[in-house]
C-alpha cells in the first residue's frame, strides 16, 4: 500500500475515534486512536486525542507520554505542549495524580499479598477524590461485588460509567449484580414463606409441650430481674463505693505528685545540669501508672504533662532538639503543677527555661518534621506537626501556609483557601503570602 | 457469574509518573510504514 493509503486510513480511525470520544464510548475510541498511530506514527490530532482520553480515564502517565512523543515529532503550534504545562504547572495535580496512580499499584500488590482490605482502603480514598480512575473504580467494585455489597459496587461502578459509558467489563460487573441481587430476593420470599408454614410432624409420646405464653413471661421477667439487679449493684458501688476509694486515692495521688515534684527539686533539673533525673522521672511516672486503678481525670492530665516533660529533657539531653521541640509544644504549661518549695526550682521553672530557645528555634524544627510528613504524602500528621509549630510561634506565616497546601492536598478546598486568605491578610508581605496569592490564583 | 480470580488477572499496573521518562524512551513508536520500510531495507540488504 502506498504511504497515502496508510494516512488516509489513520485518518478514518482518528475520525471514527473522535465520534466515540464525543459519545464518551472511550473504551472504543481508545482502541481505534491506537490503529491511527500504527498507520501512521505522525498522526498528530490522534495522539493528542489519545493523550487526552488516557487523562480522562485517570492514566495520567499514559497522558504525558503520549502528549510528550507528540511534542518531539512536531515542536511547532501543537496543543499538545498546552496540555503538558496544564498538567505541571496547576499546583498539586502532578503529585496527586502520581500518588493516585501509586496507590492503585500497591493496592494491586496488596491483592496479591492476601491484604484484600488494605487494598479496599487504598483504592476507596483514590476513588473518592478521583471518581474518573477507571480501573481503580472497575477494581474496587469487583472486591465489592466479591464480599456481596452490591450497592457499594453499583455506586463505583457508576462512577465508571459516568467516564466511559459503554466500558464493556463496567456492564458485566451491572449484570452480574443484578442477577446476584435477584437471587438473593428470590432467596429471601423463598425463606419468608418456609417461616409461616406449618410443620405437621407428628408428636412422639415422651415429649412435653409448654404452654406458649408461660416460656414468654418467663424470658423477659428474668431479664427485668437481671437488669434489676444490676442496677442496684451499679448503684451501690457509685453512691458507696466510689466516693470513698476516690477520697482516698486522690488524696493518695496528690501526696504522690509531691513526691514526684520533690524528686524533681531534688535531682536538680536545671537543663546545663542534666543527669539522670529523666529516668527516675519515667520510673517513678510507670510505679504510680500501675499502683492506680482509677485515676479521675484531671490528675492522670497532669501526670500526662510530666511524661512529656520528663521526654523533653530527655530529648533534649541526646541532642534531639526536633523531638524536644516536638514534645514541648505538646506541653500544656497551665497543667503543670509549679511545686515550688523554696529551692528555686519547679517543673515550671524547668519548662521557662527551655521556653526561650524553643520559641526562637523550636517552631523551624517541628515545621521540619510537617515537612518530612507532607513530602511522604501524609497531610494529616504534616498539619498536625505545623500546627505544633505555630504553637510555638503563632507568626509562623510559612507554617501557617504549608498547612493551607496539606488541606488541599486532601481535598479540603474549603479550609485551604481559608488558610491561604489568613496568610495572605496577616502577613501581606511574606514570601508565604506571595505563595498563597498564586495559590489563590491571584 | 463473575470468577474473581479471572477477573483480577485483567487488571495490569498503571504507568507511573516516575516512569514516563523511561517509557518515552523505550517507546516504540514505529508504524506500519517504518516496519514496512525495514523489510524492503532487508530483503535489498539480502539481495546484494
Amino acid at each position: 500500500m502506498e504511504k497515502s493509503r496508510y494516512i488516509r486510513l489513520s485518518n478514518s480511525y482518528y475520525n471514527q475515534g473522535l465520534i466515540y470520544a464525543k459519545q464518551r464510548d472511550l473504551s472504543a475510541c481508545i482502541s481505534c486512536l491506537k490503529k491511527a498511530l500504527y498507520l501512521n506514527k505522525n498522526n498528530i490530532d490522534a495522539r493528542n486525542l489519545l493523550g487526552l482520553v488516557y487523562y480522562e480515564i485517570g492514566e495520567a502517565a499514559q497522558a504525558l507520554v503520549q502528549w510528550v512523543i507528540s511534542v518531539n515529532l512536531k515542536p511547532d503550534d501543537n496543543v499538545a505542549q498546552r496540555y503538558i504545562r496544564s498538567v505541571r504547572d496547576k499546583s498539586g495535580e502532578l503529585e496527586k495524580v502520581a500518588d493516585d496512580i501509586k496507590k492503585y499499584n500497591q493496592a494491586l500488590m496488596n491483592l496479591k499479598a492476601g491484604n484484600r482490605d488494605l487494598a479496599i482502603m487504598l483504592l476507596a480514598r483514590v476513588a473518592d477524590f478521583a471518581p474518573n480512575y477507571i480501573n481503580v473504580n472497575l477494581l474496587l467494585s469487583l472486591l465489592y461485588i466479591d464480599n456481596e455489597e452490591y450497592s457499594n459496587a453499583e455506586r463505583y461502578l457508576k462512577n465508571v460509567l459516568d467516564v466511559d459509558r459503554y466500558n464493556n467489563v463496567a456492564r458485566n460487573y451491572m449484570q452480574a449484580i443484578k442477577e446476584a441481587t435477584a437471587v438473593n430476593r428470590k432467596k429471601k420470599r423463598e425463606k419468608k414463606r418456609l417461616k409461616n408454614t406449618y410443620s405437621h410432624r407428628s408428636i412422639s409420646d415422651d415429649e412435653v409441650i409448654i404452654p406458649k405464653g408461660y416460656n414468654d413471661s418467663i424470658g423477659w421477667q428474668t431479664v427485668l430481674n437481671i437488669g434489676i439487679g444490676l442496677l442496684i449493684g451499679a448503684a451501690s458501688i457509685f453512691f458507696i463505693y466510689m466516693p470513698a476509694d476516690r477520697a482516698k486515692m486522690t488524696d493518695s495521688h496528690n501526696k504522690e505528685l509531691t513526691l514526684l515534684g520533690e524528686k524533681l527539686n531534688e535531682s536538680n533539673l536545671k537543663i546545663n545540669d542534666l543527669t539522670n533525673s529523666s529516668d527516675e522521672l519515667k520510673a517513678e511516672i510507670d510505679r504510680l501508672k500501675e499502683s492506680m486503678n482509677t485515676v479521675d481525670e484531671e490528675t492522670a492530665d497532669k501526670i500526662a504533662q510530666y511524661q512529656l516533660l520528663a521526654g523533653m529533657i530527655d530529648a533534649y539531653k541526646s541532642g534531639d532538639y526536633t523531638n524536644a521541640a516536638n514534645l514541648y509544644a505538646m506541653i500544656d504549661a497551665d497543667k503543670l503543677i509549679d511545686i515550688d518549695d523554696g529551692s528555686g526550682v519547679s517543673a515550671k521553672a524547668i519548662y521557662n527555661e527551655v521556653s526561650g530557645y524553643m520559641t526562637s528555634e523550636g517552631d523551624s524544627l517541628v515545621m521540619s518534621l510537617g515537612d518530612s510528613a507532607y513530602n511522604s504524602r501524609n497531610y494529616e500528621l504534616a498539619i498536625q506537626y505545623y500546627d505544633k509549630s505555630l504553637k510555638l510561634n503563632p507568626a509562623n506565616s510559612m507554617a501557617l501556609f504549608k498547612k493551607a497546601l496539606s488541606y488541599k492536598q486532601l481535598g479540603d478546598v474549603q479550609n485551604a483557601n481559608a488558610f491561604f486568605e489568613e496568610v495572605i491578610e496577616k502577613y501581606p508581605n511574606s514570601e508565604a503570602a506571595s505563595s498563597a496569592r498564586l495559590e489563590r490564583g491571584y | 457469574m463473575i470468577d474473581f480470580d479471572e477477573e483480577l488477572k485483567r487488571f495490569i499496573p498503571s504507568l507511573e509518573i516516575s516512569e514516563v521518562e523511561d517509557s518515552i524512551v523505550k517507546n516504540d513508536i514505529n508504524d506500519i510504514n517504518d516496519i514496512i520500510m525495514e523489510l524492503l531495507r532487508k530483503q535489498a540488504k539480502e539481495q546484494y
